[in-house]
């Protein structure tokens, strides 16, 4: 380390004391009455506003939730060691807000926008957004019409997100349900580096902080942290930093979303917010309803995932927005989306608990994971008959569209008759077909973990299932054929065939490479077989 | 929060008493009697026993206060008593003092400094500080040496920190920050 000079650090010290204001003022503080399990009860506050920010004397923050006949109750966002009985509490007359921008892309940061990735502080222009914000109105929004690639085929195909859309990730623990957020982050790499970013937002609330730390290299070393921020409130933060950490990360997202940016944000998980928030309510006494959880549990999950929109692309209608911060008036813009992907974990399976429930019911759609289907080695996980996209068809692709709309009709079709098959009776020929038509597609559907597909390669190889032209490959060789398949699709028909599947067009010419080229390889594992 | 819709109502009754009689500040005094009497380990305990019945209390209580409090005010006390209220007294006290407060328009103010005040500068403080409040100013010093220097002056729930300690804190995180 190059040596620092006494006499620079002697005059950066006098240049801050210089600037040093001695202003003193009338300050509204209450007293402390009570202290304990990350809640204060204070006396005085008369004029403090719900959901005001506190300090108290040693610095540590509050948040205001109670406002009582006699006295004021309040989440601390810190320790609750070093503040005593009698202490002041000072107002801070400003609403809980985060510090947002630019910035924070590439950061770790917990819910009040401190850094915990020790990259020293936040640089750039800062502009502050309340936690707790009002959704846009009905006529600042418009219906999901640009899709929201996961770069997962079974999602892409059969279960369509779309850019302002929220979609839930539901499943028992270790099915793969933060892979799936992970690989849809990973996947928007490809919009950052055509210089159209889709920023994401990653939550991670109550998780160990090893998870998260592994969550951060693995988006690291996908190059995926230049458009990502992580927000964290790992397990042992106090309840009230878990359950304010979805809003601070919705905060951020509509500073993209508010600047006419896209975005998507992923809430990991939001069973883990409940419990947080019942601790904190419980705690501040307020009556305990189903499964001990408090009346306004389900407003707590709406008004979070209502924030989630896509706005009107015309600029002075966007302009008008309700409940626009002061700080980013002059900077709003239409068209901008934001995306959320909330994980909830069920326990054994169990959709009709509380919390799914709720979150079923307010999200625009779910993907469903299985444990089974997990262990059989059908990884993603999904439970195609159960999972549903409500809006995202309408920001789905031409092609893809085209292409894929039998699928998930055909799966449904599979499934029922693979029961029969396990029977091992005689079939006739046209059930067997489904069923092995079925059994190419599943082997087509899995995708190893972190190996987004651009949507010209899913569509090729969806084609290919869906026209049953892999009738010849045997089903342990169908993941040969398909890196075959499409490795030789990029090498001779980049510009002919997968440039013009990007673009959302199929045509006949394309249909008709596609199908030969696929029967030419497929004819090869044929004869391999026939040895 | 039932228990400050009770203690105003005992206190609100027991003003109106007072106000109509004309001896607000003797029932205020009286009242400060029983709440010191009341910080006694010895009557609190016998006060607040449930296993206590309410004919003794009331003899105790009578007996004690007799010679030394007003006609009302010893009425009051046995209502309270009556009624099995006895548990709240203190805080109905408080809550008189507040009504006895507003009626005559005082503010209790805290200074809070380093060093003891001649009589002289409690005056200005005085003076000053019923000019800004508009009201007369009840004036509760104490002495504090952790505070270094300066003072704090604190009004209900508005506080303003002069204290040389306090700005030493904010210079200290001024300088700490980034």
């Amino acid at each position: 380390m190059v040596g620092i000079r006494a006499s620079e650090v002697s005059d950066i010290i006098k240049q801050k004391i210089a600037g040093f204001k001695t202003d003193t003022d009338f300050q509204e503080v209450g007293i402390v009455l009570q202290v304990g399990d990350g809640i204060a009860r204070i006396y005085g506050l008369t004029e403090v506003e719900a959901n005001e920010m506190i300090e108290f004397e040693n610095g540590v923050k509050g948040i205001v939730l109670n406002l009582e006949e006699d006295n004021v109750g309040a989440v601390l966002l810190g320790p609750s060691e070093g503040i005593r009985e009698g202490d002041t509490v000072r107002r801070l007359k400003r609403i809980a807000s985060i510090m947002v921008g630019e910035g924070l892309l590439g950061r770790v940061i917990n819910t009040i926008g401190e850094p915990l990735d020790g990259k020293g502080p936040i640089k750039g222009e800062l502009y502050e957004m309340p936690l707790e914000r009002k959704a846009p109105g009905v006529i600042y929004r418009q219906p999901v019409k640009e899709p929201l690639q996961t770069g997962i085929k079974a999602i892409d195909a059969m279960i369509p997100i779309g850019r302002g859309q929220r979609e839930l990730i539901i499943g028992d623990r270790q099915t793969g349900k933060t892979t799936i957020a992970l690989d849809t982050i990973i996947n928007q790499r490809e919009w950052y580096e055509r210089g159209e970013p889709v920023y994401c937002i990653y939550v991670a609330v109550g998780q160990k902080n090893s998870t998260v730390a592994q969550i951060a290299k693995v988006l690291e070393q996908y190059g995926a942290m230049d458009y990502t921020v992580i927000v964290a409130a790992s397990a042992s933060e106090p309840a009230a930093l878990q359950y304010y950490a979805p809003y601070a990360g919705a905060a951020i997202g509509e500073f993209f979303r508010d600047t006419g940016r896209h975005a998507l944000i992923v809430y990991d998980d939001l069973s883990k917010q409940a419990v947080a928030y019942r601790e904190v309510s419980l705690l501040l006494r307020r009556p305990p309803g189903r499964e001990a959880y408090p009346g306004d549990i389900f407003y707590l999950h709406s008004r979070l995932l209502e924030r989630a929109a896509k706005i009107i692309e015309d600029d002075s209608v966007a302009r008008q927005m309700n409940d626009i911060p002061d700080s980013i008036k002059d900077m709003v813009k239409g068209g901008g989306s934001l995306t959320a992907l909330p994980i909830v974990e069920t326990q054994a399976g169990d959709v009709s608990a509380y919390i799914p429930t709720n979150v079923i019911s307010i999200t625009d759609g779910q993907i469903y994971l299985e444990t089974d289907l997990f262990n059989a080695g059908v990884r993603p996980a999904i439970n195609v008959g159960i999972s549903v996209s409500r809006v995202g068809g309408a920001a789905q692709i031409k092609a893809m569209k085209k292409v894929a709309g039998t699928l998930k009709l055909d799966q449904a079709q599979y499934r029922e008759l693979e029961a029969f098959a396990k029977f091992g009776s005689d079939l006739d020929a046209a059930t067997l077909a489904v069923i092995e038509k079925g059994r190419r597609n599943v082997e087509i559907l899995k995708q190893p973990k972190f190996t987004p597909y651009p949507v010209e390669k899913q569509i090729a190889i969806i084609y290919a299932g869906t026209h049953n032209l892999l009738r010849d490959v045997p089903v342990e060789k169908v993941k040969d054929f398909e890196k075959e398949y499409l490795d030789y699709l990029e090498q001779h028909h980049r510009k002919d065939v997968l440039d013009v599947l990007k673009q959302g067009i199929i045509n006949e010419e394309v249909e008709k490479i596609l199908t030969d080229v696929a029967l030419k390889i497929a004819k090869m594992y044929k004869k391999d077989d026939n040895k | 929060m039932n228990e400050s819709k009770i203690t105003t109502r005992y206190a609100k009754g027991l003003f109106k008493v007072a106000q109509e009689q004309n001896l607000l500040k003797q029932i205020d005094d009286d009242l400060a009697l029983v709440a010191q009497t009341l910080k006694l380990p010895e009557f609190q305990n016998f006060i607040n026993s449930p296993v206590v019945p309410v004919s003794q209390k009331k003899q105790v209580v009578y007996e004690l206060f007799k010679d030394k409090i007003n006609q009302y005010t010893l009425n009051f006390l046995l209502l309270v008593i009556e009624n099995r209220r006895e548990s709240f007294l203190d805080i109905i006290i408080k809550d008189f003092h507040k009504l006895y407060k507003q009626a005559l328009n005082i503010t209790e103010v805290e200074l809070t400094t380093a060093v003891e005040l001649d009589e002289q500068l409690k005056q200005e403080f005085i003076q000053i500080l019923s000019k800004v409040t508009k009201s007369n100013v009840d004036l509760n010093h104490t002495v504090d040496k952790e505070i270094i220097g300066g003072f704090i002056i604190r009004i209900e729930d508005k506080q303003l920190d002069a204290s040389i300690a306090s700005q030493l804190s904010k210079l200290k995180k001024h300088i700490t920050n980034n």
